[in-house]
């Protein structure tokens, strides 16, 4: 699941967006867009891994569950 | 008053020292952040897991009353290391902590701003926050602004140590501000896009940096709290599958073999005798290996840092306290190049000489090592001795032992000062020899010697 988000992404970021750079710009701003760019994944990406514990814990018996 | 050359960066406060106390002023600006940490029980709760420094209160004056909101006292920790000394599991265990604390905050809707290496300190073989003012209330929505600095300072030196070489966390000598993304990417291994973690957080990551520079506009842009969590929780996962194992285990990896059993006992029992004579508040062992004879000194009460210029040793004997919690300091350090003052006019982070002298060292096994492999003159190894520690225990090695024997089969012997007699003289200028003790079972002499220099 990880591996086909990180293919998407990288589809994305090479035909989607122009090649410019400009070293005067705060270097943060990339950065800071990048991240909302892989918030999408990484946020379903944990949304789906938070379920599944749950779905685990479910069907743990009592004395097993972990303090998670 | 002095104010700390580290701290200039940060509107929201200031370290300064004021008869020889360290002090932290909080600037009105930050007071909500401030105010925040401490009524929302974030900081006893990271406080009580020894995760963030303690610090109290008091009456003492800020340093600019102009913009202080008020001023605190931290916990002093015996001595501050940087990042470039840790060895690779120390620096992923404090690359956790930053993860752990930024978790921790959100659950208190506060966030780091910061993600910076050096905002992290070692006290033993725990690593504790000590950055008090990297606190910020969250805003609902806003990405996290610190997570190009923890690629920068973490990540990537991690990735490249365990996926490259471990020798390439020195870069984090060369680069203050954390390892650039771009020459991470270029440097690390193809295989590493292979990893979806490494991949995003550093290859994409770069190249995003590049391109979304100046096309892309963050303002207004929204990332949901699961994302910013998910984000935390993906760089949790690459940072832990990140490895490197140094061959042997603590327990073997020490040379016992110029010694005998006997003559090992004699050489500790002689060590515990000199070290109970000087009594010293803190020790440098230099050159300590896994630091067997490091261990000895914090038996006995003392502070101690072990320095050695093997990543493997270092991490070894991190790993070993870690395990029996161990409040001595295993530090990656080679004695032919110090480390330097670094960042701004080379004041930012101090020079290894600055930070001690130390009450004493040890110097066990090492001499020949600096003066042999090294080719460094007697006087020359007397006077940064000197410089290191007031006073002394010193382990002389002579020619005939066939460790040194075994470092002169290949080279042309051109040591005709290496001898008992040059030694002594070498270091009598700089301390008063106390005690010289030939060992059992060889040729070496152990030496207690006192500083000239009363201080």
């Amino acid at each position: 699941m990880k591996m086909r988000n990180a293919i998407v992404l990288s589809l994305v970021l090479l035909f989607a967006v122009p090649s410019v750079a400009h070293a005067y710009l705060d270097p943060g701003t990339g950065s800071q867009v990048f991240q909302i760019l892989i918030a999408v994944f990484v946020g379903a990406g944990f949304t789906l891994k938070v379920y599944w514990r749950r779905i685990k814990a479910f069907f743990r018996p009592e004395s097993e569950s972990s303090d998670e | 008053m002095n104010r700390e050359p580290a701290s200039y960066r940060d509107p929201a406060g200031f370290l300064f020292w004021r008869n020889g106390v360290l002090y932290r002023q909080v600037n009105r600006r930050y007071a909500p952040h401030y105010r925040r940490l401490m009524d929302s029980g974030l900081y006893e709760d990271l406080s009580d897991r020894g995760w963030l420094v303690s610090h109290r209160e008091t009456e003492e004056p800020p340093a600019d009353p102009d913009r202080a909101q008020c001023t605190i006292a931290p916990r002093r920790l015996p001595f501050i290391s940087y990042p470039y000394e840790w060895c690779f599991e120390a620096l992923k265990d404090a690359a956790l902590l930053t993860l752990s604390i930024q978790e921790k905050a959100l659950e208190y809707d506060m966030v780091l701003k910061d993600a910076s290496a050096y905002n992290v300190a070692f006290d033993g073989s725990r690593p504790v926050f000590i950055d008090t003012l990297s606190f910020e209330c969250y805003e609902e929505g806003a990405p996290w602004i610190a997570y190009r600095q923890f690629c920068e300072h973490f990540l990537a030196p991690l990735a490249m140590m365990a996926r490259a070489h471990v020798d390439l966390g020195r870069l984090l000598a060369a680069n203050v501000e954390g390892v650039p993304l771009a020459a991470a990417s270029r440097a690390l291994p193809w295989s590493t896009r292979l990893s979806p973690g490494m991949l995003m957080h550093i290859h994409l990551h770069a190249r995003g940096e590049e391109r979304l520079a100046e096309s892309g506009d963050a303002s207004g842009k929204r990332m949901s709290r699961r994302a910013l969590e998910g984000l935390v929780d993906s760089l949790r996962g690459v940072v832990g599958g990140l490895r490197y194992q140094p061959r042997g285990i603590w327990s073997d990896y020490y040379d016992g073999s110029s010694y005998t059993e006997e003559g090992f006992a004699d050489k500790e029992a002689a060590v515990r005798e000199y070290l109970g004579r000087l009594d010293p508040g803190t020790v440098w062992d230099l050159g300590g290996n896994v630091g067997v004879f490091s261990r000895i000194a914090e038996e006995m009460g003392s502070a101690v840092v072990c320095m050695d210029a093997d990543p493997a040793c270092v991490q070894l004997h991190y790993l070993e306290n870690r395990r029996v919690d161990s409040g001595v300091l295993p530090l990656l350090v080679d004695l032919t190049n110090p480390s330097p003052g670094l960042g701004w006019e080379n004041r930012e982070r101090r020079p290894l000489l600055e930070r001690g002298p130390a009450d004493a060292i040890m110097a066990l096994a090492l001499v020949h090592h600096l003066a042999i492999g090294h080719n460094v003159p007697l006087p020359s190894v007397a006077a940064l001795f000197a410089k290191t520690g007031r006073d002394a225990i010193v382990e002389f090695v002579p020619k005939e032992d066939h460790q040194v024997q075994r470092m002169l089969r290949d080279r042309a012997d051109i040591f005709d000062d290496y001898h008992a007699d040059a030694f002594e003289a070498a270091f009598s200028s700089h301390f008063v020899i106390e005690e010289r003790r030939e060992m059992r079972d060889t040729d070496r002499v152990l030496y207690l010697m006192r500083g000239r220099d009363p201080s």
